[in-house]
């Protein structure tokens, strides 16, 4: 075993070096960093966040009628804007004040609208960024910018590249996991790809309408073999491969092979156990609710709890916060779905210490037009347009500084003005929070080394405690 | 010397030893980051793309013509200046003419000249930090500031000619076989290591089936070699040194000796006609064919589609696969091979390409080779954006037979291999004038009744599409001409305009930026082309600067208006003559206007006389010609649909694209279809472009023009201009030029890479500058020459790599490391210390001391599996077939559906290659899903089962004929060592695997009988509510049990009955009212029920759902009671993203009254999908009353009694089949010694 041992730990070492530097890797080392690709490593600098979790109002929820207020608006409700509408995607006509209530919470009188009243109870640990900016008023390429740092070509997302720099603290279950009730998401698998990074980072699906774990992990349950004939079978089969082992002498590849089965044998129960909610107090569980982002949101905390790195929750199939019309009532009934789960998560991560380094994340694709959009005829429609020039992410947790907005929109909430984020900055931010360097940061693929942040992106100092 | 030698290599590996581990110590421990930012950085990041986007163009060496005299790409040039003095000055920075230029201060002095090009703030206050920090000039990498592009191109080893070298000299003659393995031992014994012994026959079977086929061999085929080679063992034990006498005594002096008999024997020793088999076999080509695929990005479906229009699956992409497969087992020459991939459609008879060269690659082509043309074509569709396609295509093309990054030069000139952008849109222009056909693979198709069928349906769809275009097209180019003044106007802000990826939503009365583009060529060709007696005022004014617009342009416009010759249009001049032009936007409405009124007058003319061909005034006929001629900027290309349609509003794009979708799906499932393939064509030379480059990569700044040519890197200066049609030929012939140094080296270095595991360049698909060095260098060389030298057949390289010594070693490497110091270590210590030395000098075989154990790939592995269960399905070809999906298929791997889209999670746990873009390695992961995969997918269950059944036929066979029954378990343990790992087990082995089965029986868990199922009171079904009388008006039992759902069929939803399922849980509602899902509950008895349940609709979109409970009473002749003579509706409710109650407190009901849980989609077909768990309970039963076994059931719960076709439990695992599946997960089974 001592020899065998050895050459595992060899390699994982090995993995570190080859990520960062092209030393080891000229040394081969890549060959070896594959070997165990989720084995726990080091990023560049101390992390201030371990893990994040990354709530996706996919379809663009309307910053002005949630953490960005604009009485301007409200004053021009129904008027043109001075400025006249900024072109996207669709006909928009007079200014279209926020039917929602803004107050102001906690110490910091963070001002945040009745729609996460809940959310806002902790006012004083969230961060507004409010002057986010994407590049098209476009659900597809803004999905890529926001996930994957490119609008039109495959690379890989947000939670792969953290996966890929940090691996995993439990090789039991999969480092990156992105649920979604009821189906894919717009642009589906590639909003979670791995792209031109191994297979093993990329974000293993879930969906979270399902119940049963054998729909939740593939292969996670046998039909066939009660557990204790299948670790019967098990020992038979480590005595062969050790027996064959030692034939060939000391091969890290056999060795990794060999307890690999020991993993899987263990992530059958322990996967089954993540899953399970019935081990939650019902205090805990009323506390989250009973709708699927309840379910969702408590589910994602028992996998950080565990040691996975990146979960990724969606809010539906398609593209549900998507408004154009009727925004009050549309936004009002999925707002109230995940204000209570998220409000929930927060409480209970702080219970468990594990708020300071989980980096929460909540936001879209894009925002909204802060006019109202019309059709054909003109007619208000009472909804929203997609807006790419000026949006809000919310952080918490993690190295964050709570009770602040960062950045501004201009006095109606069309456009970024005041220290511009772009999509590009967020994910230096974030990568910053946990721990790396974006520009040192990098994968080499057809001959150049590759970087979430591409060729942009500065770690906007304001966000950070 | 020669020790000596030894300690050094140990050493400087020892020092290289301790960087590794301080590097991993460093990156464990957060201290590597941030240490080397400084001033080389700043450069990097801020200052030197400045200086490339911006001022390259006209100041730098590349471009030969340094403006002024200044050179800005070196610190020389800089301090140096130009014909104006130095461009900086450190002592002074605020002063540099460098600063004062780019912040255009002077009216004289501004760079660059454009206003609209000039830098930001935030950049010239960046270049004014540089400058105050010493204006440090860094050469940090080969690009060319340090080193010119020649340079680099004349000194990086990849770009300089194949070199034929003379195989080395090696110190032990004895063990080469052939040139290859001196190459290898010179280098080995370099590093003091010496080769391993061969492997055993055994092993070199395997390995090399595997390698060839991605398969094991079968037992007798390893038993018949191992023969063969032990007779010629003993045959050439026999043959003494010496005994030969035409060889004569081997010389150790002499090293050429041995290989010059080897290659000269006549007969081929066994393990060459081992090779000789395994290449004829088709099994090969599904082999190495599935690593060209993995380099051809290969996708049976498109990637992400806009699921309303376009179908997701490409036309036949299979037929592409298919010829690749064959090509292999044909051993098609690998420059033919290219050259059908890239151009196929240009060497077919008809076409009649002149001044091709005689050669064999260049011979003509027949229909069927068309389907080459998909390494081109099956790439991501990207939404249809045509510079992203064309970018895929150039990066997959020039990355796999190349080994060069082109793509990198989108946007900027490349920033390490001398690859300008010029030159990537060099290639763009091939890929720009070429259109995408459907075409059938035969010009003879079948004359049977399908076949006719297909194609009348065919021609239908096809027309239907056509016409709906033309007019369309039509439609638009009158809308355009009509809109000619916004078009002009909005060409004054081109680069403002939204790129593809927002064409998407214009609607039909915007300017839409295609047709803006088109303007813009088309006002560039026409200024190229010499004075223009339209546009000339617009091409002389529109450079000026805006501030002096009018006091510039009144000179020129007078001397425009005053020249009698050459002479501006008549109707231009007046129109210039009669309104004020102050500036570019009053020339663009005058412009506009008088087009307009051209297209006026020419429509009044066509109404009073429909035969007229053009208007009467020649000026006016010219202007008219500007709006109405075959290369007019109004015209939308008569392109394919897909190429051209955004040129259209949204509304006309789903309209066209759903036209071209049902073609697209009548190739795809009509059964009478014969193979087709989506290919290149040329278009036609009246409508070639030349290509412009674009800044930035932005389309919407274009800028240069570049002919369409091969690399200057590899081409040369003197370079022509391609010359046949858009030149994908001549592209096809320069990328196999024989002189080229790349493309054979590339590939002898992929086949070596798949032999090997790794190549001998470590980098397959960059031998750029910052590829990694070649482990062998001359080796590579030395077959990349051979390699063309015999006629770029793949299969001779197989054969040369293969019967190599270097091949045929043992993968075991403490045979080597006690060799490599058998006779000064201690016998005792000698165990450990040597592994380590040996993993010191060469710890990733980089040398080839012996030879790499490797895993079997996805492929080989799922292949293996169903050959040694003896289920192999050998067929090859046709349309892929989902791998998943059960029953499982027994095809190849090969044949297996790729779908990028939803690339299957078993796919991806196994490194398969990404079909998302080009894969020239797959990484060699071990996750616990795969062994998840392993211990319980019903693939390898299925596999074990069917292994073991084989061998119980075999051994029932043997035992037959030899009926002592005490070997029935032995034999069974060997039959199954023979096929799984092709040998015999030991005698421990037998043990082990005997102990095994025994324990096993003996604690075989005693199956329970089957219980006989309950008859269940749940019935599920679909059908139509009479919502006015409250009863359900037809009920029909859903037919089809997915194992978790009832629905109309095994897909779902199902062609005919929609989306109805019902599930444990709840279900969704059919597509119309006459198919709502409903649950039947039958009341077995007579008896009050009350029913409990929550109704759940948990999405946004769409209007809901409706639900409704309703009691049928059993009808009874001549028992009809008043009050249940019909039904009744219990409740309705109607539900859209929320939860409801649904209860009836109480209710009577008689044996065989139904109770329906019914769910409509309400208002229309959206997001219909709900959870529905209902629990029945006999509300008439005293409470309190004992509990008896006997007493009837009394609460029925709808979740828990979910019963689909009642079918017994799984079986559990025999013994023998636990024993078997354990074998086959073993690591001897899924390694390649």
């Amino acid at each position: 075993m001592g020899v065998g041992m050895g050459a595992v730990g060899l390699a994982s070492l090995l993995s570190d070096a080859g990520l960062f530097s092209s030393a080891a890797r000229a040394a081969g080392a890549d060959v070896a960093s594959t070997i165990n690709p989720l084995a726990p490593r080091g990023p560049h600098f101390a992390p201030r966040a371990r893990r994040v979790i990354h709530f996706f109002l996919n379809g663009g929820p309307s910053h002005v009628d949630t953490f960005d207020p604009k009485p301007m608006l409200s004053k021009y409700d129904g008027k043109p804007l001075p400025s006249g509408p900024l072109r996207t995607e669709r006909k928009t006509g007079a200014a279209f004040g926020s039917p929602f209530k803004f107050r102001q919470y906690g110490q910091s009188g963070l001002p945040i609208s009745d729609l996460f009243a809940k959310t806002a109870q902790h006012a004083d640990d969230l961060c507004v960024i409010r002057s986010m900016k994407a590049q098209v008023p476009n659900h597809e390429p803004s999905l890529m910018l926001m996930n994957c740092g490119d609008g039109q070509m495959a690379r890989p997302s947000m939670g792969a590249w953290i996966t890929y720099g940090l691996g995993s603290e439990n090789q039991n279950l999969p480092g990156f996991i992105a649920m979604c009730p009821g189906g894919y998401p717009i642009k589906e698998t590639e909003n979670w790809a791995s792209a031109f990074l191994p297979g093993a980072f990329q974000g293993t699906f879930i969906d979270t309408n399902h119940t049963q774990i054998e729909k939740l992990i593939a292969n996670i349950r046998n039909d066939h073999l009660p557990l204790d004939r299948q670790r019967q079978q098990l020992d038979l089969l480590r005595q062969i491969n050790r027996d064959h082992a030692n034939q060939r002498g000391p091969d890290a590849q056999l060795e990794a092979r060999i307890q690999s089965f020991e993993l899987a044998y263990r992530m059958q129960m322990e996967a089954a156990d993540a899953f399970d909610l019935s081990k939650e107090p019902q205090k805990i569980r009323e506390a989250y609710g009973s709708h699927v982002h309840g379910r969702q949101t408590l589910i994602a905390r028992r996998l950080l709890e565990r040691g996975v790195r990146f979960v990724q929750l969606w809010h539906g199939a398609s593209q549900p916060w998507d408004h154009h019309d009727n925004i009050q009532g549309a936004h009002a009934g999925l707002a109230a779905q995940l204000d209570q789960p998220i409000s929930a998560l927060i409480a209970d991560l702080k219970n468990r210490g594990m708020f300071e380094d989980t980096l929460i994340i909540i936001g879209g694709e894009f925002g909204r037009t802060p006019t109202v959009e019309v059709n054909d005829s003109g007619k208000s429609k009472l909804g929203r347009d997609h807006n790419p020039y000026g949006f809000s992410v919310v952080l918490a947790g993690g190295g964050v500084k709570g009770g602040t907005a960062v950045g501004a929109t201009d006095e109606f909430g069309f456009a970024a003005v005041e220290n511009v984020v772009e999509v590009h900055d967020l994910h230096a931010t974030i990568l910053h929070l946990l721990g790396f360097d974006h520009e040192k940061f990098t994968y080499r693929y057809a001959g150049r080394d590759f970087r979430l942040t591409d060729v942009h992106g500065r770690v906007v100092r304001e966000v950070i405690a | 010397m020669k020790s000596c030698a030894k300690k050094q290599a140990v050493k400087v590996s020892e020092l290289q030893w301790v960087a590794l581990l301080v590097v991993a110590c460093c990156a464990a421990r957060g201290l590597s980051a941030a240490e080397l930012a400084g001033d080389s950085e700043f450069f990097e990041k801020r200052i030197r793309p400045l200086l490339v986007e911006r001022c390259y163009e006209c100041h730098s060496d590349r471009t030969g013509k340094a403006k002024g005299g200044l050179r800005l790409d070196t610190r020389e040039g800089l301090m140096k200046g130009g014909d104006s003095g130095p461009a900086i000055s450190v002592a002074q920075p605020q002063q540099s003419m460098l600063l004062r230029a780019i912040r255009h201060e002077e009216r004289e002095l501004k760079m660059p000249p454009k206003l609209k090009d000039r830098l930001s703030k935030e950049q010239s206050n960046d270049f004014e930090s540089w400058i105050r920090s010493g204006a440090e000039f860094p050469v940090k990498h080969e690009n060319l500031t340090g080193r010119t592009w020649r340079q680099i191109a004349d000194s990086h080893w990849a770009f300089q000619p194949l070199q034929a070298t003379l195989a080395p000299k090696v110190k032990d003659a004895t063990w080469p076989r052939s040139g290859i393995d001196r190459y290898i031992l010179a280098k080995l014994e370099e590093n003091n290591l010496r080769p391993s012994p061969p492997a055993d026959p055994r092993a070199l079977i395997r390995r090399a089936t595997f390698d060839l086929h991605g398969l094991p061999p079968t037992p007798e085929e390893v038993e018949a070699f191992v023969k063969e080679c032990e007779a010629e063992n003993r045959n050439s034990e026999l043959l003494v040194p010496g005994a030969d006498s035409k060889s004569g005594k081997p010389d150790s002096s002499n090293t050429s000796a041995r290989d010059t008999t080897l290659e000269k024997r006549a007969v081929p020793d066994a393990h060459s006609r081992l090779i000789d088999r395994l290449l004829a076999s088709p099994r090969y080509g599904e082999r190495w064919g599935r690593h060209w695929l993995d380099l051809a990005r290969y996708s049976d479906t498109k990637g992400y589609v806009y699921g309303d229009r376009e179908e997701r699956f490409f036309v036949h992409a299979h037929a592409y696969r298919d010829w690749v497969i064959r090509a292999f087992n044909e051993d098609l020459p690998y420059d033919r091979f290219l050259v059908l991939q890239i151009a196929a459609d240009q060497l077919l008879p008809d076409k009649n390409v002149e001044s091709l060269p005689p050669r064999h690659s260049m011979k003509s082509a027949s229909e069927s080779d068309l389907a080459a043309i998909g390494f081109l074509t099956i790439g991501r569709r990207f939404l249809g954006v045509t510079h992203d396609i064309i970018d895929d295509r150039i990066d997959t093309l020039t990355r796999t037979t190349l080994g060069l990054t082109v793509s990198c030069a989108r946007c900027h000139d490349h920033k390490f291999d001398p690859i300008p952008t010029d030159d990537y849109y060099s290639l763009y222009g091939v890929f720009m004038n070429t259109t995408e056909r459907t075409l059938p693979l035969t010009t003879t198709p079948p004359d049977t009744e399908a076949y006719r069928g297909f194609e009348k349906e065919l021609r239908s769809r096809e027309a239907k599409l056509r016409d709906s275009f033309a007019g369309k097209r039509r439609e638009w180019s009158d809308r355009v001409r009509t809109m000619s003044e916004d078009y002009l106007l909005a060409l004054l802000a081109a680069d403002k305009l939204w790129t593809e990826e927002f064409y998407a939503f214009v609607q039909p009365n915007e300017v839409n930026p295609p047709f803006v583009r088109q303007w813009q060529s088309y006002l560039h060709r026409r200024n190229q082309a010499g004075f223009d007696a339209i546009f000339e005022p617009w091409h002389r004014l529109y450079q000026l600067p805006k501030q002096s617009f009018t006091e510039n342009a009144a000179p020129i416009l007078a001397g425009l208006l005053n020249a009698k010759e050459p002479a501006l249009n008549g109707r231009v001049a007046s129109a210039l003559g009669a309104v004020k032009i102050a500036s570019m936007e009053d020339l663009a409405r005058m412009y506009g206007k008088l087009l307009v009124s051209t297209d006026e007058a020419w429509r009044e003319l066509r109404k009073k006389d429909g035969s007229a061909a053009a208007l009467v005034d020649h000026a006016d006929e010219a202007l008219r010609m500007v709006l109405y001629a075959s290369d007019s900027p109004v015209q939308v290309p008569d392109r394919s649909f897909y190429e051209a349609e955004f040129f259209f509003d949204e509304g006309t794009r789903v309209h066209l694209a759903k036209l071209a979708s049902q073609i697209d799906q009548w190739l795809i499932q009509s059964l009478g279809a014969t193979p087709h393939a989506v290919i290149l064509e040329d278009l036609p030379s009246s409508s070639m472009r030349t290509a412009r480059v674009f800044r930035r990569g932005n389309p919407a700044m274009p800028g240069k023009e570049v002919d369409r040519q091969f690399l200057e890197l590899l081409s040369g200066k003197d370079r022509k201009p391609f010359a046949h049609d858009a030149g994908r030929l001549d592209l096809a012939q320069a990328i196999i030029d024989p002189k080229n140094p790349l493309t054979a080296r590339v590939m002898v270095n992929r086949i070596w890479q798949h032999h090997f595991s790794s190549g001998l360049v470590s980098t397959p698909s960059d031998f750029g500058t910052r590829s990694a060095l070649p482990t062998h260098p001359e080796l590579l060389d030395h077959l990349a020459t051979q390699f063309i030298r015999e006629g770029w057949s793949i299969k001779q390289m197989h054969r040369s790599i293969m019967t190599s010594a270097v091949y045929r070693q043992s993968s075991e490497i403490r045979d080597q490391s006690s060799q490599l110091r058998r006779d000064t270590v201690p016998p005792v210590a000698q165990k450990e210390v040597e592994t380590r030395d040996f993993s010191l000098i060469d710890p990733t075989n980089k040398l080839l001391s012996h030879f790499s154990r490797r895993r079997l790939d996805f492929e080989s592995m799922r292949d293996a599996m169903l050959m040694v269960s003896g289920e192999l399905n050998g067929a090859m070809g046709g349309r892929p077939i989902d791998l998943f999906k059960q029953p499982f298929t027994t095809r190849r791997s090969v044949y297996g559906l790729i779908d990028r889209q939803f690339f299957p999670g078993e796919l991806r746990i196994f490194d398969v290659a990404s079909p998302d873009l080009h894969s020239p390695t797959r990484p060699v992961t071990t996750i616990p899903q795969q062994a998840l995969f392993f211990m319980n997918s019903a693939f390898i269950k299925e596999r074990a089962k069917a292994l073991v059944e084989r061998v119980e036929r075999e051994v029932a066979k043997s035992e037959n004929s030899n009926p002592k029954s005490d070997t029935a378990v032995p034999l069974a343990i060997s039959r199954l060592y023979l096929h799984l790992y092709q040998r015999k087990p030991s005698a421990g082995e037998l043990a082990l695997g005997i102990r095994f089965i025994e324990s096993m029986r003996s604690q075989e868990p005693e199956l329970a009988p089957t219980p006989a199922p309950k008859p269940s009171a749940w019935v599920y079904g679909y059908g139509e509510l009479d919502e006015n009388a409250g009863r359900v008006k037809t009920f029909e039992k859903l037919p089809h049990f997915s194992g978790q759902a009832w629905q109309g069929g095994s897909a779902w939803p199902d062609g005919k009955l929609g989306w109805v399922q019902l599930t444990a849980e709840g279900g969704h509602a059919g597509n119309d009212l006459k198919h709502a899902a409903i649950r039947r509950w039958i009341a077995p008895r007579d008896m009050a029920v009350s029913i409990t349940s929550t109704i759940q609709h948990e999405r946004q979109p769409g209007d809901g759902i409706r639900a409704f409970v309703v009691h049928g009473p059993v009808a009874k002749v001549g028992e009809v009671k008043p009050g249940d003579a019909a039904d009744s509706a219990l409740g309705s409710w109607t539900l859209h993203n929320q939860n409801v109650e649904a209860n009836i407190a109480s209710l009577k009901v008689r044996q065989g009254d139904t109770i329906d849980f019914i769910v409509d989609i309400r208002g229309n077909l959206n997001n219909d999908d709900f959870i529905w768990k209902v629990l029945i309970a006999q509300a008439d039963i005293a409470a309190g009353a004992t509990k008896d076994a006997n007493r009837p059931q009394s609460t029925w719960a709808s979740h828990a009694e979910f019963t689909g076709v009642v079918s017994p439990p799984p079986k559990p695992l025999s013994a023998w089949e636990m024993y078997a599946q354990a074998l086959m997960l073993s690591n001897e089974f899924m390694f390649v010694d």
